[in-house]
């Protein structure tokens, strides 16, 4: 018998990847890649993608900005588009490397910056009243290193009278040296730097816990050799060691610290391990002043004894302590003491908070650090063990102690947050600070970091950067960011003014009680930022004490 | 006075002003009296204005019980919904609506309206959606209503529980469609309607449920939303035909929505902006294609045989390359192949209709595979027909599989 053909006809549906194939209705799909239901039943090829950025490969996040893909670099910001690179300020916003812009050298009319780069480097800025230049410098090609196993722990980078130079070191097992490069010039196509000089400071030790300062001319820089503390002064250009000095014999430095009151003597501190009783983590903190003449002068001292403590020295030194209540104190105003002599020292004290703890494991954060002109320090670090699920850590920001005592509590935090899932290991929350930037990354298991919720970033007063899950978020406000995986927006000011003082003068008509409340206003409009787009006017105030 | 500026103060790029506000002679409202650039560090303000003459200035935003602008606590998840910022505090797990949002002024927010749910444990994301607001949990939904405090502090929100089972696991998946708020869930992708009735619309893509979505968004112009994954699949949920299909491009890290234009980040450090005039990525054909299920027109043991195939479609340019594959009773081998060109079919802008007579014919199922590759767009497909016949009685047995006889 003949077969009775009929036509079956197959409208065609979607992707259904879930029912089993033997029994998918006619007209649904096991795969349909790139095609698109155009009118109903048509299927119709994909719009295809144009690389926007030709051979570039370095952009780290995009946004949206007046209807124009926002394109962000390391080192720029530009609307892809027509490539320009977005105004200077927001450059210098840009990118995951803060330029230091406090910290700048004026050379002639130009002002350099820099910033710590990837892979070894830092990037080098010029600003001149018409151009901003940036140029990665890479150590490595500068061949620096000489060890044959070394483990690179970071340039410091100071502002000199000529340019801008990086002190480096390597640690690591074998002989290390400790470098001084100087750059003092760019050529014009940005292309690999000129005017490079340097030379070794120290070589054939094992060198750890640089800090570094510059008078301009001269470099002083102080180190732990593994056997003593020493401290180098070397000539910036042309190259030319001076000294290498020891500082104290036979210490063994877990952190340093080196400060200038002026072109010709400043101070090293630094914490010392405990060699007595007590538990072994525990330390002292000492100093010792210099000249740059004639190295060191006076005796090492002790500031603070059986102690742990985070020491930090712009201009002064700053040493935060103590396991269960966090202290600071401040030991030297370069302002207000001069001469300095060990016996003119005035040391401030002044306690800070109390560590929240939730068990005997509780370690303070590695660092604090001037931020925006407080103290800041983390206040709580759990430290979890293997069934705690959270991990926080606070930072508790306090008025810059030049204000004078007395002193308060200025902001609960300027973030807090924790991991999600809880680590499988162990390492204290990670911040770095350089000049006025903090970044913060929060705890991390191995050597990834989990779950990064909130980290911030901030820049001298520029843009706060967040990191969601290791990835680079960039927001151009001075206010704190918030972000949820997909946009972010600035909520607030980070602070609100503080009245230093109040005074009435004058007889007139003025009888009775005043109040005040200061309020700052931000008339602004934002030009990149996800959310806002608009002039707005954050206000947050603080009342004064009345004036009668 | 003497007041201190912020430290973040930059003179190049931030104009912020300092206000100071004053009472009268004993009294307790402030007058905005002076208003002073920041240029310095410190500012000095000398405020000698007669009590009379401020009288008429305007006040201090939190006399008459205003609530003052704190900062907001580290951020989980945020969104905007009823005119507020809504967060979820990554602190307290605690939900913070900011004050209700004003044009020209900077969001603020208060304590005093924070949200507590009880029993919510963490919280992964928020989402407003009409006059509601979705929290989620990893595993959980709430939804908070109500007009909500004023700026006073007066009123309060409701929440309730919608679902101890059902959440979302990664903000970035969050989009609001027409038909309600679609979400990344441990089950996959789901949709809260309208009406907070959940429905699972990602179950024919559910073999995607764990990928890592980074970003997504709604090109307006379609009807569609997309959802970026990090394996270089872009789901594609075509609302109004309700149909998945799914976009193979590079890998992606992060996306946005430029002028109605998708826009996604390489992991490569690329940007690639969708091009309506382009059917090519970066310069390079890219594969398009669908696949049918097992066809058995005479059920799904059935035998047939198919002695006709027919494509109907549109030759939208016309260098289009149509390769037809046809596998046979459950077996993935390609037994057949039929390719289209240009030469044969109708010039661009036409219907075509293309046919061809399979060389096998009799068989349990047949599956057919259509592939377009060239830096054209192509031909577009609007449907398939077969020409049929349906043997009577089972099917033969399978290939390589193996009768059992029962008793």
């Amino acid at each position: 018998m003949a077969l009775a053909y009929q036509m079956v006809p197959i409208q065609l549906q979607g992707l259904d990847q879930k029912t089993d194939p033997f029994v998918l209705k006619p007209g649904s799909l096991t795969e349909l890649k790139n095609m698109w239901m155009d009118k109903t039943g048509t299927l119709r090829k994909r719009y295809g993608f144009d690389d926007l950025t030709g051979l570039t490969s370095d952009t780290v996040t995009v946004s949206e900005w007046n209807n124009q893909i926002v394109r962000w670099t390391t080192t720029t910001a530009q609307i892809i588009t027509s490539t320009d690179v977005i105004a200077t300020d927001v450059r210098q916003h840009a990118g995951s490397y803060e330029f230091h812009d406090i910290g700048g050298s004026l050379v002639s009319s130009d002002v350099y910056h820099y910033a710590e780069g990837p892979d070894y480097g830092i990037f080098v800025k010029r600003t001149s009243a018409t151009t901003v230049e940036i140029q990665f410098v890479d150590l490595i090609t500068r061949a620096c290193f000489n060890s044959e196993s070394f483990t690179y722990d970071g340039a410091h980078v100071v502002a000199t009278s000529t340019g801008v130079a990086a002190v480096l070191w390597t640690t690591g097992s074998g002989t290390a040296d400790m470098v001084l490069w100087h750059w003092v010039g760019f050529d014009s196509a940005g292309s690999p730097d000129v005017d490079v000089a340097g030379g070794t400071i120290v070589s054939g030790s094992l060198i750890e816990q640089v800090d570094v300062v510059c008078t301009g001319t001269k470099v002083c820089a102080v180190y732990s050799d593994t056997t003593d503390l020493r401290l180098a002064i070397a000539t910036v250009s042309p190259f030319a060691v001076d000294s290498d000095s020891v500082v104290e014999a036979a210490v063994t430095a877990t952190r340093t610290a080196i400060g200038l009151q002026d072109a010709t003597q400043g101070f090293v501190a630094y914490t010392q391990e405990r060699t007595i009783a007590g538990p072994a983590y525990r330390t002292d903190v000492r100093y010792r002043f210099f000249t740059i003449a004639s190295g060191p002068t006076g005796t090492a001292t002790n500031l603070v004894t059986y102690s742990p403590a985070s020491l930090y020295s712009p201009s002064r030194l700053t040493v935060v302590y103590s396991a269960v209540t966090l202290n600071w104190k401040v030991l030297f105003d370069w302002d207000s003491l001069s001469p300095i002599t060990p016996s003119t020292v005035e040391v401030w004290e002044h306690n800070i908070g109390t560590i929240q703890y939730r068990d005997s494991n509780v370690q303070l954060a590695s660092r604090a650090f001037y931020y925006q002109g407080f103290l800041c320090a983390y206040l709580s670090a759990d430290r979890p063990t293997t069934d705690e699920t959270n991990v926080s850590l606070a930072l508790r920001a306090y008025p810059d102690p030049s204000n004078n005592p007395p002193w308060g509590l200025w902001s609960d935090y300027l973030f807090q947050g924790r991991t999600r899932p809880a680590p499988t290991g162990w390492a204290m929350p990670g911040i770095t600070v350089s000049g006025t930037s903090i970044t913060a990354l929060l705890p991390y298991s191995g050597n990834r970091y989990e779950q990064a919720k909130i980290a911030v970033r901030s820049a001298a007063g520029k843009p706060l950067f967040g990191y969601w899950n290791r990835a680079l978020l960039h927001n151009v406000t001075p206010n704190i960011m918030t972000f949820d995986g997909r946009r972010t927006f600035p909520a607030g000011f980070p602070t609100w003014p503080i009245i230093t003082g109040v005074s009435a003068s004058g007889t007139g008509s003025f009888t009775g009680t005043y109040g005040y409340t200061a309020v700052w206003e931000r008339i602004t409009s934002v030009t990149f930022g996800a959310l806002l787009r608009v002039s707005y006017r954050p206000l947050l105030h603080r009342l004064t004490p009345p004036l009668t | 006075m003497t007041v201190k500026a912020p430290p973040f103060f930059d003179s190049t790029t931030d104009s912020f002003s300092l206000v100071l506000y004053r009472t009268t002679a004993n009294g307790t409202i402030f007058y905005r009296v002076t208003e002073s650039a920041v240029s310095t560090t410190t500012v000095t303000v000398v405020e000698q204005t007669p009590d009379a003459d401020i009288a008429s200035n305007p006040l201090l935003y939190t006399d008459g019980g205003g609530l003052e602008n704190v900062m907001p606590p580290a951020v989980e998840a945020w969104c905007i919904a009823r005119d507020r910022v809504w967060i979820v505090s990554a602190e307290d797990q605690n939900i913070y609506p900011s004050k209700l949002r004003i044009s020209g002024e900077g969001l603020g927010f208060n304590d005093a309206l924070r949200i507590t749910i009880n029993g919510s444990g963490d919280l992964r994301a928020i989402a407003g959606m009409d006059e509601k607001v979705l929290v989620f949990g990893e595993e959980s939904t709430w939804v908070i209503y109500g007009v909500g405090p004023d700026d006073l502090g007066s009123g309060n929100f409701e929440n309730q529980q919608i679902s101890d089972d059902l959440g979302c696991i990664e903000p970035r998946s969050i989009m609001l469609g027409d038909s309600g708020l679609y979400f990344q869930s441990r089950k996959g992708l789901w949709r809260y309607g309208r009406d907070l009735s959940s429905q699972p619309v990602g179950i024919p893509v559910d073999a995607y449920r764990t990928e890592t979505i980074v970003g997504a968004m709604s090109p307006s112009d379609r009807l569609a939303y997309w959802w970026f994954t990090a394996s270089g699949t872009i789901l594609v949920w075509d609302e109004y035909h309700q149909i998945w299909s799914r976009f193979l491009s590079d890998v992606a890290k992060g996306s946005a929505l430029v002028n109605q234009k998708p826009v996604f980040l390489t992991t490569g450090g690329e940007v690639f902006r969708e091009n309506t005039s382009s059917y090519q990525d970066d310069s390079g054909n890219y594969e398009c294609s669908i696949t049918t299920g097992w066809l058995n027109f005479a059920g799904v043991q059935g035998f047939q045989k198919v002695r006709l195939v027919s494509i109907l479609g549109t030759s939208q340019t016309a260098d289009f390359n149509l390769v037809v594959t046809a596998a046979y009773d459950h077996v993935d081998t390609t037994v057949s192949t039929w390719t289209a060109s240009n030469a044969t079919v109708k010039p661009a802008g036409t219907a075509y209709r293309w046919e061809f007579k399979p060389k096998r014919q009799k068989c349990t199922t047949m599956r057919l595979t259509i592939t377009q590759t060239s830096a054209a767009e192509g031909a577009s497909i609007t449907g398939l027909a077969v020409e049929a016949g349906l043997i009577p009685g089972i099917a033969r047995r399978l290939k390589g599989a193996k009768r059992v006889e029962g008793t």
